[in-house]
């Protein structure tokens, strides 16, 4: 549902856009022999289709009008094995078109999928997974299906049209005037009706989807709905929506119902103003009998190709309007590459120097302005301070996940930005707050720290992480499969697995974001045990939130709209009256809760201002 | 095939809308037999008769018999159409209301995602069957019968000749049928490994940068997306073998027409005409047997549908209504007397593992006065929260009773009631509208200035001032993101507006940080002036100015008292809470001597 509902934001349609086009038959280019041949089976096909009414009037005029059985023994068999051709034709293309078809969908995936991890936060921060989610799916689903069917239908479709007009002509002029009669008509309902009825349903889709969110909020919010005794209001509202979309869908009907009988009403016309005008031919010899009733089978054969034309014109245009976000997403520039050539950083004592480094993440509305620091091989570093401040972007900084506006940032002096970024990436090792969990076995969650360890040296990882007690009272044990975002681990959990991961990666580097949320003590306790194996002989970078590992940093740094505002032990920067790192360990304390002084030092979530 | 029939106790209104439909139904099929009669008499008549002056009425009617169809079917599928929506409208307004009765308990047991996929697909898999299900069978059987019948009458021989390829092809359609469906639910399933691969490489981007697996999980992705392509070419390879079959069998039908009929009518046993409206009625023969396997499905699938809807729709309602419900001003005298409690076995929510059902809660024993603010804590999974969901009547004790005011609470109505119990959970789940509605959620007839007061006093008023439509801004799942203290200020607003006598505080800290913490606190403190309040909690901050505080363990009363005294004494409480207050290890033993 998610999908569905995002998608309604993005638009339906788009203008032709040729330098798109071109790059899009570039993916049809190496199956070029194969579609080819997917063209000539379904000729072969449309003309097997297309030889019915021909032979069917010729077996009326030649053989059943004069009684030549045998002829007509003929002529059926040739019919029959004409089918026969028809029949191979059509399994044959089928087998070849879903093949290649499905080889430019593989393709056109993956250079997307390939081109999205090579992009910076830019590109993820601005766009939920969702959307690009679409992309990789139904856009390019959509785009595949007028590049395979789509194109080739139109191709056969016209071929059928010509031939038929052709066919008519040369059988009798005026006949074939009066059976193009229902052309104007037909194209009226193709180009005009249905694009309406498309809309309406458009509009249905937008209105179930609305409805079906209503639906999941309600049952997700159920307890808060029972708890506030809302039932009876929230009910009113949702038969509101309920009734809305049924309107939508009943007024949707109500043109859709049109288009079958208009289609069968214009092929009555037809047919009885071919019936009317040839029967008079007929009695005046200029047409035989076999002449009239293949004009009566070709006369039902004008709605297909006109139905395609319309079909594929609107194929055309969602097929643009994906090409564009496809597109879109191809020639986004990745925001941080390795210098071709970049020597990679390996063996390094972990030394770390921001040097008078300015950063943001709008223009002109830098995070970190002029910020130095110098941190010794070794040494654990813990940054404090209120949300905004700047703290996730020095350890944004640090893995290069961006490069700083002015200024550097050199790990045993060489500038990051000199140095092979994947090598550079397996230096520095980053444990997040949000601890992602791919689903999979909790081994395969460590072993994402290095996908060569062995079974064994997971084992050890995770018993240094003190992940392994819980890991064993799993189900399963290190082969538990873990639900989608390890919903079936606790938050405590989550955090273990990932000291793990980073602890069989081996960083030279640590990065490490804590979590915020309060873990119940015993899960605590295991979490600062391990995190002082962690540290032990790394040079560290901790975002920190609880005390006990903020007292344990060589040096605590105080942050504030992105510049150090106070820097020292823990017991230094206690002693500093009115300091802003006491005022913000007293606030945790909760010695002075309530008092005045903490309100301010919080300051707002998510950097708005609050008086 | 019986949850089908009880289906029908949804369609049994409109019975008479569907009767219309079956007598319009059987009007269009018989004018749409009209076409090839007509033909039939031009070419044996008008024609080779010689009756030229048929010609015009006979073309009149072919026109008229097309348009009198065309007003049938339109008419027909309006009243199907109609008839299916309302349908799903009372379905759906049956199963929004129920879902919203049923406990705690259903939902511990019923994840989110299966009761979507019931309420959304399967109820749209009823729809179809009302809509078009019963009525296209029956068109289909009755048009196949009618116009088997007619050529009968034509020419009995040709007839069976041309109906000898229908076994054949209903065995190719139904084979068919059978082999396709496999494959679909295998490109249904990939298509799902596949996104879920996207999804979470995508979502979990840092992790990925962060360890530099950009390769690793292309080559996962290359891996799923080809298993993906595969699986839709075996499912093109089985149609491939089945569909220009079931064309070539169609073909076969008009090479037998032509190759037999043409025979007889070259013998002189039938006339030209009789030919060529064969040749008209042909296809009525056939599209009945190549929509068999989807009526089929249909059927197959509404039957499921239906028993899955029905399931909800059956599920009884655990808490229930008095007889005579008493209405009460409640003042907030709260008494647990020996209160026994246990989830059904595997519902707690903490633990989904462990099977006999340990009490949650056991002989519980607490009075709260009016306006007495009163804290339980505890480890995790030690009843603090099932103390909340026994207060607010989300489940009933076993054993014991509650009372508020003196009154059982199973004697009390529950509406009036629980709008007098303010609730600030740990997470607070905003409806995605205005965020004037989701603060006035819990008293929609509050005016707009009673609403700006209460965000004043939350302190909620200056960030959503900020916002770009103020307190019109939408929020929720579909609107404005809001911050997790954002979020909580929102909910102690939506509290105040309430008014309530007994205001509940399951955890509304844990999820923020110390800094939000202490502003949630000072609004905190506006919301409990004067209230009785329940304080659940893990932080020493939100529970040490309590008037009383009990420590529950393993769902019994351990410890209780004023946090002072607590944290003296060692126990629970202080191996709890020392370490939050710097205490820990030899500086404890100092602590508990001050």
């Amino acid at each position: 549902m998610p999908v569905a509902r995002l998608e309604e934001e993005e638009r339906f349609t788009a203008e032709f856009n040729a330098a798109y086009f071109r790059r899009l038959l570039a993916y049809l280019r190496p199956h070029r022999w194969q579609l080819a041949q997917v063209f000539l089976l379904m000729l072969v096909g449309a003309l097997v289709g297309l030889a019915t009414p021909y032979l069917m009037g010729m077996a009326i005029d030649v053989y059943i009008a004069r009684g030549d059985l045998p002829g007509l023994f003929r002529l059926t068999v040739a019919y029959l094995g004409l089918n026969v051709v028809g029949w191979w034709a059509f399994a044959l293309r089928t087998r070849i078109l879903s093949v290649t078809g499905q080889r430019i969908l593989h393709t056109l995936r993956m250079d997307l999928f390939r081109h999205i991890h090579t992009l910076g936060f830019d590109f993820f921060d601005r766009r939920p997974v969702g959307k690009i989610l679409t992309r990789l799916t139904n856009d390019v689903n959509v785009l595949n299906d007028l590049l395979t069917n789509g194109l080739l239908n139109l191709l056969i479709e016209l071929f059928n049209l010509v031939t038929i007009i052709v066919l008519l002509v040369t059988l009798d002029v005026p006949l074939a005037l009066v059976s193009f009669s229902v052309i104007p008509p037909l194209l009226q309902l193709a180009f005009r009706l249905r694009p309406r009825i498309r809309d309406a349903y458009r509009r249905v889709r937008t209105r179930l989807s609305i409805l079906n969110a209503a639906l999941h909020e309600g049952v997700s919010g159920v307890r808060v709905t029972q708890i506030f005794a809302r039932q009876q209001e929230n009910l009113r509202r949702f038969d509101e929506l309920n009734r809305i979309n049924q309107e939508a869908n009943l007024s949707a009907a109500r043109l859709n119902l049109l288009f079958g009988p208009l289609v069968e009403l214009t092929g009555a016309v037809g047919t009885a103003l071919v019936l009317w005008y040839g029967a008079r031919l007929v009695a005046r010899d200029e047409i035989t009998l076999g002449v009239l009733v293949a004009f009566l089978g070709y006369l039902g054969r004008f709605w297909g190709p006109i139905s395609t034309l319309s079909n594929f014109y609107n194929q055309l245009q969602s097929a643009m309007a994906s090409a564009e976000r496809v597109f879109e997403i191809l020639d986004f520039p990745p925001q941080v590459v390795s210098r071709p050539g970049a020597p990679a950083l390996l063996q390094v004592r972990g030394e770390v120097e921001f040097d008078h480094v300015t950063f943001g993440y709008e223009p002109g509305r830098p995070v970190l302005q002029d910020f130095c620091l110098h941190v010794s091989s070794g040494e654990t570093i813990a940054l404090v301070g209120p949300t905004g401040a700047g703290k996730s972007s020095i350890i944004s900084l640090l893995s290069r996940f961006y490069d700083p506006w002015e200024g550097a940032i050199r790990i045993d002096g060489k500038d990051l930005r000199e140095v092979d970024l994947a090598s550079l990436r397996r230096l520095v090792g980053v444990v997040l707050q949000d601890n992602f969990v791919f689903s999979g076995t909790v081994l395969d969650n460590i072993r994402y720290g290095r996908l060569d360890a062995s079974r064994d040296e997971v084992i050890a990882a995770a018993r240094l992480a003190n992940a392994d007690q819980f890991i064993r009272l799993l189900p399963r044990g290190y082969d538990t499969v873990l639900a989608e975002r390890g919903a079936n681990l606790s938050l405590g959990q989550r955090q273990l697995l990932a000291f793990a991961r980073a602890l069989l990666a081996d960083p030279r580097i640590l990065v490490l974001d804590e979590a915020t949320a309060y873990i119940d003590t015993e899960t605590e306790r295991l979490i600062q045990a391990a995190l002082e194996r962690l540290l032990r002989g790394r040079t560290s970078f901790i975002v920190a939130h609880r005390l006990a590992t903020i007292r344990r940093a060589d040096r605590i740094v105080v942050i504030d709209r992105g510049r150090i505002v106070e820097m020292g032990t823990h017991e230094e920067l206690l002693s500093i009256p009115n300091g802003k790192y006491r005022t913000l360990y007293e606030t945790q304390l909760g010695t002075a809760a309530f008092g005045p002084a903490a309100v301010c030092a919080g300051g707002s979530t998510e950097g708005r201002a609050v008086s | 095939m019986y949850s089908l029939r009880r289906v029908f106790r949804f369609v049994a209104p409109y019975r008479g809308r569907l009767y219309l439909a079956l007598v319009l139904l059987l009007a269009s099929t018989g004018l749409g037999l009209v076409g090839p009669e007509v033909q039939r008499m031009i070419v044996d008549r008008a024609i080779l008769g010689g009756e030229e002056r048929l010609l015009l009425p006979l073309a009149a009617l072919l026109v008229l018999a097309s348009l009198g169809r065309g007003i049938a079917l339109y008419f027909r599928g309006y009243l199907q159409e109609w008839v299916g929506q309302r349908v799903v409208y009372d379905l759906r307004h049956s199963l929004y209301a129920h879902l919203q009765q049923l406990s705690p308990a259903y939902y511990a047991r019923t994840y989110t995602g299966e009761i979507m996929s019931r309420v959304t697909g399967d109820v749209e898999r009823l729809r179809q069957f009302v809509t078009s299900g019963v009525v296209d069978l029956l068109n289909a059987a009755i048009t196949f019968t009618t116009v088997a019948l007619i050529l009968f009458s034509i020419n009995w021989q040709l007839t069976l000749v041309a109906l000898s390829i229908s076994p054949l092809l209903a065995y190719t359609v139904l084979r068919f049928d059978r082999t396709i469906r496999p494959a679909w639910r295998a490109i249904e399933r990939q298509a799902g490994v596949l996104s879920t691969v996207i999804q979470e490489s995508l979502a979990g981007v840092r992790v990925v940068k962060a360890f530099a697996r950009e390769g690793f999980e292309v080559d996962k992705f290359a891996k799923e997306s080809q298993n993906f392509a595969d699986t839709q070419v075996r499912a093109a390879q089985i149609w491939a073998r089945s569909f220009p079959l079931i064309d070539f069998l169609t073909a076969l039908s008009w090479v037998l027409l032509m190759g037999f009929g043409g025979r007889q009518v070259a013998l002189g046993r039938m006339s030209l005409g009789d030919l060529v409206a064969f040749n008209g009625y042909l296809w009525s023969l056939i599209w009945p047997i190549r929509n068999i396997g989807w009526l089929i499905n249909l059927f197959e699938q509404a039957g499921t549908a239906a028993e899955r809807v029905l399931e909800i729709l059956q599920t009884p309602v655990d808490i229930k209504e008095p007889h005579n419900p008493v209405r009460l001003k409640v003042k907030g005298e709260i008494c647990f007397e020996g209160v026994t409690f246990a989830y059904e076995p595997g519902l707690t929510p903490a633990d989904t593992d462990r099977s006999p059902p340990i009490p949650a809660l056991e002989n519980f024993t607490l009075t709260i006065r009016p306006g007495q603010k009163v804290a339980i804590v505890g480890p995790t999974g030690c009843g603090k929260s099932t103390v909340v969901h026994l207060l607010l009547r989300l489940y009933d004790p076993q054993s014991g009773r509650i009372t508020i005011d003196g009154v059982d609470l199973r004697e009390l109505d529950l509406t009036s009631y629980r709008r007098q119990v303010g609730v600030v959970q740990q997470e607070t789940f905003l409806f995605s509208t205005s965020i004037r509605e989701n603060i006035a959620f819990g008293r929609i007839d509050a005016s707009w200035e009673e609403i700006r007061e209460a965000a004043c006093r939350a302190q909620a008023d200056s960030f959503i001032q900020l916002l770009p439509d103020k307190y019109e801004t939408v929020v929720g799942e579909r609107g404005v993101g809001l911050s997790g203290g954002e979020r909580q200020r929102v909910a102690i607003a939506r509290a105040i507006l309430m008014d309530p006598a007994i205001l509940v505080l399951d955890d509304p800290t844990s999820s923020v940080d110390a800094e939000t913490e202490a502003e949630i606190q000072a609004a905190l403190r506006e919301l409990m002036r004067g209230r009785t309040t329940l304080i659940i909690s893990q932080r020493v901050s939100a529970v040490k100015d309590a008037d009383w505080i009990v420590v529950l363990d393993r769902g019994r009363i351990v410890q209780q008292g004023r946090h002072d005294e607590l944290i003296a004494e060692p126990g629970v409480y202080r191996r709890l809470f020392g370490p939050q207050l710097g205490l820990s290890g030899e500086r404890e033993e100092a602590a508990a001597c001050r």
